[in-house]
């Protein structure tokens, strides 16, 4: 009887069985969900440019039940595009905080991109990352505009500094795009940017004459101008109750926040 | 998946049918039993000593451990092997040694971990002659990448809690029958939740995380030495 009690559960809910938390086994219908989530885009992501609206949520971590509210309420709104995460999708990188994530982020009905933060790379984070949405560092194009996504951990990753070299590249505008946006979870006013990289960040972005940066990592929504002439939007947790919507108009990118 | 889930069938399976056969023997004529190898009996030889005077009898060689575990999951590895003692009838701690990597349980990163289960039995004599059901918490060292009991300095105080140790509360079930064997007497084949402290403050913290999904399975032999 106890025998057929094991066999029923091992056959039924494999979610039981775990190695260990910091396992990196990721199911296959959850690999590399950024790629998977792009080419859910496609072909309208190769139009030419016109107006669009995106939705930016950011910092989930184990906020589970408002990040819930969170999605229900993007699934009321018909007028965005798609939804880009700014990272800290979790709270200590454990391989079942990456899984409820997943499972609550893909009953939004609008393709959802991920961007990595600080928490997610404890552990085996990073390397979990990697696996479930692809490269920390990427970019893609949406009607004509370039989105750069930069992976801009430095303590948890155990690094000096960010790829800047790549951040500088990627922010390029090779291809008459019409705007260039550049995401980061981390400001560059954190603590975990030396004075010369929070200089530097700026920096790049006024060389490749860049107006907006947009962040995750403080919880509470703001923008900013700390250098004068980039603004600096910072994305709201959801335990806030309240979503960033970026319209991407003809003349300018404005963003709206709503309270739900 | 389905390789996976085949493959812990298959486990379980065979860990059923070892047990009926360890059943059959146990029940075999007494008289065929095994005689109890040197090693052991020597390893079981009383010795006395004389403080003052109190003279105390010890077992030689009490540090062999008389449980030695072969444990499937439970979030301390893919397999790992564990060594019991009985210190009472009830309390019968045993520390395990577990190891994950991608050929040892698919995982891209490998993880070795060290767990101190401190296991309490409910009963002193078996229900039903052979179940016996216990619970309790174990600590969990775990080693992979990125892991710290002690934020590396350059983090503000307090920015993370430690990540290596965690506890884990479990409920588990053991299933123990007499064998005739040289060297072990007695054979359990267990099943046991754990629920990781992380885990467990999720599901107590939100209602997304129900109670079931802090939980971890392991399925494990025990082997009684004589």
């Amino acid at each position: 009887m106890a025998m057929l009690v094991v066999l029923l559960l091992l056959a039924g809910c494999k979610e039981i069985i775990e190695y260990s938390p910091y396992q990196n086994i990721v199911e296959s219908k959850w690999k590399k969900q950024n790629i998977s989530n792009y080419n859910k885009l496609l072909p309208a992501a190769k139009e030419p440019f016109q107006p669009f609206r995106i939705g930016l949520i950011a910092d989930s971590h184990t906020y589970y039940d408002d990040f819930e509210e969170q999605v229900k309420y993007i699934n009321t709104c018909n007028d965005l595009d798609f939804i880009i995460h700014l990272g800290d999708i979790t709270l200590s990188a454990n391989a079942r905080e990456f899984d409820w994530y997943s499972e609550i982020v893909n009953k939004v009905n609008l393709p959802v991109l991920t961007l990595i933060g600080n928490h997610d790379c404890l552990g085996n984070g990073y390397d979990i990352y990697t696996e479930m949405f692809g490269e920390s560092n990427f970019f893609f194009v949406y009607k004509g505009v370039k989105f750069v996504m930069f992976d801009n951990i430095i303590w948890e990753k155990k690094v000096q500094d960010p790829d800047f070299e790549w951040f500088d590249k990627a922010l390029a505008n090779d291809s008459d795009y019409k705007y260039v946006l550049p995401f980061a979870h981390i400001p560059p006013w954190d603590a975990q940017f030396t004075v010369g990289n929070e200089y530097l960040y700026n920096q790049i972005l006024l060389k490749h004459n860049l107006d907006l940066s947009v962040h995750g990592h403080g919880h509470s929504y703001a923008y900013a101008q700390p250098y004068d002439d980039v603004n600096y939007l910072s994305v709201p947790s959801p335990e806030k109750s309240q979503l960033i919507i970026l319209d991407v108009q003809e003349d300018a990118i404005t963003h709206e926040l709503v309270k739900y | 998946m389905i390789k996976k889930c085949f493959g812990n069938l298959v486990l379980i399976s065979f860990l059923h049918l070892l047990s009926c056969e360890v059943r059959a023997q146990a029940e075999a004529d007494d008289s065929l039993r095994y005689e109890m190898p040197k090693m052991l009996k020597k390893a079981y030889k009383e010795r006395t000593v004389v403080i003052k005077e109190d003279t105390i009898t010890y077992r030689h060689r009490w540090f062999i451990p008389g449980q030695y575990k072969l444990q499937y999951a439970g979030s301390i590895g893919f397999m790992s092997v564990g060594f019991g003692y009985a210190i009472t009838q009830t309390y019968q701690p045993a520390l395990f040694f577990g190891y994950l990597s991608e050929n040892f349980g698919g995982s891209k990163n490998s993880v070795v971990s060290i767990s101190l289960k401190n296991s309490f039995y409910f009963t002193r004599q078996p229900l039903f002659r052979h179940f016996k059901p216990y619970g309790g918490l174990s600590v969990t060292w775990g080693n992979t990448n990125n892991t710290f009991k002690r934020l590396p300095d350059y983090y503000p105080k307090e920015y993370y809690f430690q990540n290596k140790i965690h506890f884990y509360p479990f409920l588990g079930g053991e299933l123990k029958f007499a064998i005739n064997n040289r060297y072990f007497d007695g054979v359990g084949i267990y099943t046991e939740f754990s629920a990781m402290d992380a885990y467990l403050l999720e599901a107590i913290r939100t209602s997304y995380v129900k109670p079931h999904m802090a939980l971890s399975m392991a399925v494990g032999l025990t082997f009684y030495l004589r």
